[in-house]
Formats: structure tokens, sequence, C-alpha cells
């Protein structure tokens, strides 16, 4: 069954939704040597911080170009290009990411022009790099923001050359553990990759020795400017818009092959990889690799009598709910629910197919849904697990159901930045922590309390 | 250095000087200070927030639905804007609450009219009466308020004729609009006087049903962060004394509505809320004293300045016992920890008067502060109300209304007699008065108004602090360089630490911060020491 709104609602309760400058900021993140600068009021700067902080557990430094009451109403461009200078003397960052937001949308601001002019002003200086993403939250969300801004990247520092035995990888929103288990496949295969934008030391690092402005590691402005080099491209996604894509964008302008795929959640999706990196490295999978795979199927077949036929709802991102759909399938529980807070009209066909492979009745899939609305449709369910964001615990716990945090944001558990779930590795730590959850349930609502299960 | 190998401040002013540009010097060096607690020293403090210079500040749009509004749980906090703004504020300010026997709370529910193009193209009022319809089809809330976010300000819309229309329209239900655009003012506090009008002039006042009590006080600028406000409730409650209304921990909009029945007001958090305090006196002639229930002898203090005021010999009788019992308690447990806590240092950088009210809570700690500021104060907060008169109302002040309050001739009501309070004063009680953070605080110490990364950084490494607060925003960071960080706008999910109660978990909670093992394992063992040392020795 497949439900968008019935009646069209004005008011958002507990959205699932956050704002496009959060993903634009995610993906600045994972620049080296880069500050993040969001063009409006102090406001939103501070909000998205605090949320990518508790989230992340780690410094997250975002400037703002402070917008006044007369800013809002004569035009940002002196605030942006003093926030530079500042950013740039207290810093020196290799690139500046502006992130529009709202205010400096709804105004009409010409950004690009101040970044021209600003540019010409200050000949005599060597320059950073500055990037331009338009991230207006009143269309699109945090995915949208977190995409937009890779192809801003790729627009802005790629032109024509010679392709190399290479490939790029464009993620999606995942944690720094996943990227790492990513670069571990990667390197497993023995073939050059640039993987963008990579955040898994800037926002999952180290104790310091000394102060460190801008935390170490992060995609280089060199490895951006290589990735129109590469082969092919992978991007991470299957339920981006095209025009949003900057993979799409690579073959159109340099004709360089663009394979999307879902993030790799569970066998099939990680097959997916798999097979796409035999391809493109033209080997055949690493025998670790396959080892793994082989483990995550032993684990699949012991881990069964637990969890067969349990029926989920999953809340998350686009993409994320495919992955996870599929997943769960994989190991024979039912996604009876699957609710996005976006739009992807591309979720519809890609969740009924998987219910005809696996045999189930189609889920109901909830586009463009906030969290009130998928309690409600929960409280005529019978469901046994729900996968969501900490933003879902409220209707968890109202509906004295167990949650399984995964997504953005996770505020409520320790360790989002570890927590591992892509990759036939990431795959079975999920599956544990699932298994885990319904033994711990049934040993709870046993008397005797059996230890061994 | 000086003889005791204490760095000069005088010389780490500079040095943190010498790294800004010349402009950027100019404006914060009068924002940081070397104490003098005599001499009156000025700081400069609410001026706009360089941009490109990270700062701990927020929006006027957090100050007034999140800071003021979010604590009260039966009003429908609708946010009239695009999606972040709202979700942003959602629960992330550990108040709690105790519905009572109706069970209404909308505290766990983030609203928002999550506008689109289109509204942003052709104005979102007609979005915005919907979604106040249908909140109120959904939960017939006793009230909803709308908070106008940065880009409605810009369109236009007018939430408030929307409101009016919407309240006349359900006539069970009061709606108004908070017209707090995240670009009015230079941070959360332009948001609070924004909240404070609005409260005043749409339900304070509006229900004079007096539910009796001999002792009848309101509590000022309580957020309930960490169940503070229930500690709070309990002794007044175990003293006799009837808590009208909080503004706004745990509170309800009866409770505002009902507070100007009140006969004294106490101002916690001065820098939020002292305006509600003025409005009230002038329009229901309730005088206001500044109280702090943060600290064991704060607490006592501050009780005994009530009990003063009501000149009552059996409530003076009941909070001397209630001190004396409680002062006991405390003591004890004081005795096993402070040796472990004397002479730590500590920095506190945080809010608009947390920074100043916990300094008591160290000090009885035996610690030290080495430095302190505000977030979002204004200069009275630091320098005590006495400067009020000589500070500059700027621009970003200016655009926030200043409404006009006069007697109501009905509801008016004399608290005390010139005569009283005449005498009350003569014996030390002293109202409407703030005396600040900066005569508290040692000679030398530090004193810096919405510090910046920079600074706080270089002040770790030259004054070594045991402990230092301030907010999550700043907390990974500070603790990568090996010095815990305690999150004061949340307690770091700790608490409650108002009240005697309250000063014994504090107590508790910094022992095990300031003498956790945990910062010795950041050096690895085969890092050999002679490295690091020669290293130090070619920096300095
Ligand atoms: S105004 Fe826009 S960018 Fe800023 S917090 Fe709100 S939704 Fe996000
Ligand atoms: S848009 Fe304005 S109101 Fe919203 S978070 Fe940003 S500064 Fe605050």
């Amino acid at each position: 069954m497949i439900k968008t709104k019935e009646l069209p609602k004005e008011v958002t309760v507990n959205s699932c939704n956050l704002c496009s400058p959060l993903g634009a900021s995610i993906a600045f993140k994972g620049i080296k040597n880069c500050m993040a600068i969001l063009h409006g009021s102090q406001g939103c700067a501070t909000y998205i911080r605090r949320y990518m902080i508790a989230h992340f557990r780690e410094p997250v430094d975002i400037a703002s170009s402070s917008f006044t009451e007369d800013t809002a109403v004569f035009g940002g461009g002196e605030k942006l290009k003093n926030g530079i200078d500042n950013i740039i003397s207290q810093y020196n960052p290799e690139v500046i990411g502006i992130a529009t937001s709202c205010l400096s949308e709804t105004i009409g601001d010409d950004v690009s022009r101040y970044i021209q002019e600003y540019q010409k002003e200050r000949t005599a200086m060597n320059l950073p790099e500055i990037i331009l993403t338009s991230t207006p939250s009143y269309n699109g969300n945090h995915e949208t923001g977190f995409f937009k801004t890779q192809r801003a990247l790729v627009e802005h520092l790629c032109s024509q050359q010679e392709k190399t035995e290479q490939f790029t990888a464009f993620i999606n929103i995942i944690s720094p553990e996943d990227i790492r288990q990513l670069k571990e496949i990667f390197q497993s295969f023995n073939y050059s990759y640039i993987l963008m934008p990579d955040f898994s030391d800037t926002l999952d690092g180290g104790s310091w020795k000394e102060f460190n402005k801008i935390p170490p590691g992060g995609t280089s402005v060199d490895e951006i400017s290589r990735v129109s080099s590469s082969k092919t491209n992978i991007e991470f996604s299957i339920c981006i818009n095209s025009k949003i894509s900057p993979g799409d964008y690579l073959f159109e302008r340099f004709n360089i092959p663009n394979i999307q795929l879902p993030i790799p959640i569970g066998i099939k999706a990680t097959d997916q990889l798999m097979t796409a990196l035999e391809e493109i490295t033209n080997t055949t999978i690493p025998i670790n690799l396959e080892n793994q795979r082989r483990r995550l199927i032993d684990a699949y077949s012991d881990a069964h009598k637990y969890i067969f036929g349990k029926k989920v709802a999953i809340i998350g991102h686009g993409d994320l709910v495919y992955s996870l759909a599929s997943f769960i399938s994989e190991v024979g529980m039912i996604p009876l629910i699957c609710s996005t807070g976006g739009t992807h009209e591309k979720l519809i066909p890609l969740l009924t197919q998987i219910a005809e492979e696996y045999h189930y009745p189609v889920p109901q899939i909830c586009l463009d849904y906030d969290h009130d609305d998928i309690e409600s449709e929960l409280e005529g369910n019978d469901i046994d697990l729900i996968i969501g964001s900490s933003k879902a615990y409220k209707m968890a716990k109202k509906l004295k159901k167990p949650l399984i945090r995964i997504g953005f944001p996770i505020h409520d558990r320790f360790g989002a930045a570890a927590k591992l779930t892509i990759g036939y590795q990431g795959t079975r730590s999920l599956l544990n922590e699932i298994v885990n959850l319904f033994i711990q349930i049934q040993q709870d609502e046993n008397p005797v309390g059996y230890t061994y299960q | 250095m000086n003889n005791k190998g204490i760095p000069i401040p005088e010389i780490i002013k500079d040095n943190i000087m010498s790294k800004y540009p010349a402009k950027v010097a100019k404006k914060r060096s009068k924002s940081m200070v070397i104490n003098d607690p005599v001499a009156s020293i000025e700081i400069q403090a609410n001026v706009r927030t360089i941009p490109g210079i990270i700062t701990q500040r927020g929006c006027s749009y957090a100050g007034c639905k999140g800071v003021v509004l979010g604590p009260t749980r039966d009003i429908v906090n609708l946010t009239h804007g695009p999606i972040g703004c709202g979700f942003y504020s959602w629960l992330t300010r550990r108040n709690q609450t105790q519905p009572g026997p109706d069970g209404e709370n909308y505290m766990p529910y983030c609203f928002s009219t999550d506008m689109q193009d289109e509204n942003i193209v052709f104005g979102g009022e007609k979005k915005l009466k919907e979604a106040i319809q249908e909140a109120y089809d959904i939960f017939h809330p006793k009230a909803i308020s709308i908070f106008s976010t940065c880009p409605v300000g810009l369109i236009g819309d007018d939430i408030h004729s929307v409101a009016v229309e919407m309240k006349e329209k359900f006539g069970d239900c009061n709606v108004f609009g908070f017209s707090c655009e995240g670009y009015k003012g230079v941070s959360q506090s332009a948001g609070h006087h924004i909240a404070n009008n609005q409260l005043f002039k749409h339900l304070v006042g509006n229900d004079d049903t007096n539910t009796g009590g001999k002792f009848r006080i309101n509590l000022l600028g309580e957020y309930n962060i960490g169940g503070d406000a229930f500690l709070l409730e309990k002794m007044f409650e175990d003293l006799g004394i009837t808590l009208v209304a909080t503004f706004s921990g745990n509170s309800s909009v009866t409770q505002f509505e009902r507070s100007h029945t009140a006969d004294l007001n106490c101002i916690m958090c001065h820098r939020s809320i002292n305006y509600v305090a003025e409005m009230m006196e002038e329009k229901y002639g309730i005088p206001w004293l500044k109280v702090n229930f943060i600290g064991a002898e704060s607490t006592a203090k501050s009780l005994r300045k009530i009990a003063s005021f009501f000149r009552d010999d059996e409530l003076s009788a009941n909070v001397e016992k209630m001190i004396t019992e409680k002062m006991a308690i405390v003591k004890e447990q004081l005795k096993e920890i402070y040796p472990r806590t004397e002479n730590k240092t500590a920095m506190l950088f945080v809010g608009g008067s947390r920074a100043h009210h916990y300094q008591d809570l160290f000090k009885e700690l035996g610690m030290k502060i080495l430095a302190a500021g505000y977030e979002f104060a204004h200069r009275d907060d630091y320098e005590g109300r006495e400067v009020l008169p000589t500070i500059k109302v700027d621009a970003d002040s200016r655009n926030i209304e200043e409404i006009k309050v006069e007697k109501d001739p009905a509801k008016y009501k004399e608290r005390l007699s010139p005569e009283e309070k005449a005498s009350l004063e003569s014996q030390g009680l002293q109202f409407n008065n703030y005396d600040g953070m900066m005569k508290e605080m040692d000679p030398k110490s530090f004193v810096i108004d919405d510090i910046s990364h920079w600074e706080s950084e270089e002040l770790i490494k030259t004054l070594k602090p045991d402990i230092f607060c301030a907010g999550i925003k700043e907390k990974y960071v500070i603790q990568k360089s090996g010095v815990p960080l305690f999150q004061m706008h949340s307690y770091d999910y700790g608490g409650p630490f108002a009240g005697f109660e309250g000063a014994v978990n504090f107590y508790k909670e910094i022992d095990r911060r300031v003498n956790t093992k945990v910062w010795g394992l950041m050096q690895a063992p085969w890092k050999k020491e002679a490295s690091i040392s020669a290293s130090l020795i070619k920096a300095s």
C-alpha cells in the first residue's frame, strides 16, 4: 500500500527532515582543511553545529556571516566578505565552503557575485578555493544539501583531463566508521580510488597533542580536482534527483559512467558493490571479503530463529530506508512500514520489487511523513521493532516498542560516529544488535531468565 | 611569568589580541577585561558578533522559543518557517516538566509550518492559519503561540493579525505570536526580551483567581533544567511558601495568567526575565528581589531574603530551622569531597547568569575561578544594575519593542508602604538590585564576554584549568586538549543542582570530573617523555 498523506497537512509535527545547510555542513566537513560558513543569521550555524556536535561528539566549527536586521534588508555582501576575511586570518583554510540559508535565499542575495567581487578585491592575497552551494531549506532537506554540496565541489574543481585507472566514490550520509569500512573494502581491491566527502577523521578523530584549528583528515582539493580523471564513478544513492547528483554531472560533462548503488547494507546491496568493483577493477572479489560474506550468510542462518517474521517499521532518509528494507527482508523480517520525510517517488517501485521478491505484501510506503503521522500509522499495527533516529524515541516509548537507532541524529545513545552498518562486516554488526535486542526482550519477559539462548 | 610561576594576565591578554587583525583586536579587547572587583571597570557586552568568528551564541528565536517558552508544557509552540529552525529547537534544552492531572504536555513535540518554495514566494499566512487550525483540531490546547523565523520577517507575513483572527475564531484558545526572527538583536537575549513582552501582554493578569497562601511568590528565570524546579518547589512547600508561577520551569498557562496575584517576584536569571519583573511592578505593584538558589550558602541567603520580605516570625523560624538542618547535611557531605577539590581551578563561559551563579558552588568546593563570562548577557549582568543608565541603546536593541506599561487601576496593589520598604532596605534588603558578576570575582581574574574559540584555547593553554564549564558546542574541542568540560546548559545530563540537595549533587559531580584518571591515559606509554619535553622547550 502506498501512502502519501491522505489529507495534505499544513502543520508538521516532529519532522523527519533536517535542513539543507546541515547536509552541506557534513559534506564540507569531509573536505581537507576546509571551513564552512553559513550565509545568513548566526542562529542557523549555531543550531547546526549543536546538532552535529551532539551526534558525532566532536568539535564542529561552522562560521556564520551573522546577518542583522539591516543586512536582511540591504543584502549580505559586506558581512560575507568580512566573514571570509576573518576565517582566513584565523584558520587559513585551503577551502571555504559557503552554504546559503533560507534567509539569504529569501532576499535573493547574489552570492556568486559577492565571491567574484571578493576575489577581485583581494587579488594580492593567496586565496583559498571558495565553493558555493545553494541550500534553501524550503526546497529540499539534509540529503539534498549533502549531495548538492558534493556536486558544487566537483563543478568547481574539476576540469577535462586524461582518464586514469581510478574510480571515485560519492558517499551517502553514513557514519565515520562506515566510511572507514568502505575504504577498507576499496583497499582490498588494490585499485586507486577517491572517496568523497571523507569525514571519517574530521568527525571522529583522536585526542590532540596540540590544538588543531581544523581537525586533520578529509578529501583534499587535489583529489577532488582529479575526480574528472576517474574511469568510473560510484554514487551511493539510488534515490536522489539527477539535478543534484555529482555523478550525473560528471557523466554529462566528462562522460564518466556513473554507477548508482544503494547504501551497501545487507548481502544483496553489498554484493552489488562487489560486482561493480570487480567490473571496475577487472579483478575478482578478494578472499578476505569473500570470507566476510560467508560468515555473514552463516550468521543469517544462525539468526533466523530469533528474528524471522518480526515486523519492522523503518524511518530514515530515502536511501537508508531502501537499504534497510532490503536487508530486513533478507533476514526474514518484514518491513511493514517504510517511511521518509523526503518525497522520493523512486522508492515506490523499488520497495514494491523487494516485497514481490520475498513474497510479502507491499509495505506501507509513507512519503513526506513526519514522526507524528508515522506514529498514527503504527498505532493500529502490530510491529515488533522500529528502526529510526533518536527522534523516533518518543513514539517508541509511547507505543512500547524497541528502537534501533540508525541515521541522523543520534543523540540519546553513545557512539553514533562508531556505528558500523555497511558492507558484510557492518551488516553483521547490525544483525547482532537486532538479534541481541530480541534475545534481551525474551529474557526480560521470561520469569525464569534463561541465560542460554 | 611572575615570581610565583603564574602567567601574568596582561601578558596573556596581549598575546591573544596580537593574533587578531587590528580592527578585530580593538573590538575584542573591550570585551576581555582583567577584573578589579572594587574599581568599576567597563566591559563591552551585548554587541554584534563579528562575522566569521565562531561564537557560542544563538539567535533571538532560540532565546524566545527555546529558552523562555520552551519549558511551558501546555502551549502548542508553532514555528513559522522552514523546517530546520523548528527541528533544532526540539527538546534540545533539558527542561523537565510534571504534567498535571490533565496530562497536557506538548514539550516532546515540534510543530512547524515547514515552509516550502511557494510559501516564500506567495506568502505563508494561509498555510499558517491552516496549521493553527489543525493543531487546534488535534489537541484543543489552552494556547497556541507562533514564532517567526528569519524568512518570515522578510516575506512580511503578519503573524499577529493571524493570531488575533484565530483566537477570535476559536473562542477557547489563546493565540499569540512572537516576532522573534533570528536576525533581531545580537543573540538569544533579544528573544528573551520579545518573549517577556508577549507573555506579559497576552497571559499575565488574565485570571484573578487567588489560590490562597500567606506567602505568595513567583520565581522568575528558573527553567527546570535537570529537575531543579522540582527541588525548589518542594523546598518552598516545606516552608509554607506558595509558588504562584515559575517563569518558566515546570510551568503552565494558568500559572502565568495568575502570576499577578503573587506578592513578591524572585529573580534567578536576571538576564532573561528582568523585563517581566519590571513590568509587573509597574502594572501590579509587585516588588522584586534578586535571588540565587545555586549553591548551599546562596540558597540560605536567598531564603533569608524572602523571609525578611514577609516579616513573619514563623516563616523566619522555619527558614532558619531548614537552613540549620540542611546545612548540617551539606557540610557533612562536603567534608569528604573538599580535600580533593580544594585549590583546583575552573573557568565558566556560559549563558547570561549561570557563569555567575555557579561560581558560588565552586567556591564552596574550595575551587578558584580563573576566568568567567557570559554568552549573551548585557553590561548590567557583569557590572551591576547601577550601570543601566549609562548603557547606550544601539540599533540592535532599538528594534525590540519596549512596551508601555501603566498602573492597572483595578489590579494594582501596593505590597509595601514606602515606610515599610525603607525599613526593609535599612535592614539590608535590596530591591530591584543585581550586583552583577564582577564584584564577586577575584582581582586579576579574567572576565570575557562572548568568548571566541581562539581565546578559550589560549586561556586553557596558559592557565590550565582543572575544569571548563560551557555548552555542548565547546565540549569536545576542549576535551580534545585534555581538560574536562562540564556542560552547564544541560547539566551534562545530570542534576538537579539547585537548593541544598542540588548542591551536594554538584559537589559529587565536580569531584568525579576533576579527579578522573582518564586524562592520564592520553599519552601512550611508548611515546618517550624526553621527546615531549624537548618539543615543549623548543616551543617556548
Ligand atoms: S532558516 Fe533555513 S537554514 Fe536556517 S535553520 Fe531554519 S531551515 Fe535551516
Ligand atoms: S533562520 Fe533565523 S530564526 Fe531560524 S535558526 Fe536561523 S537565525 Fe534562528
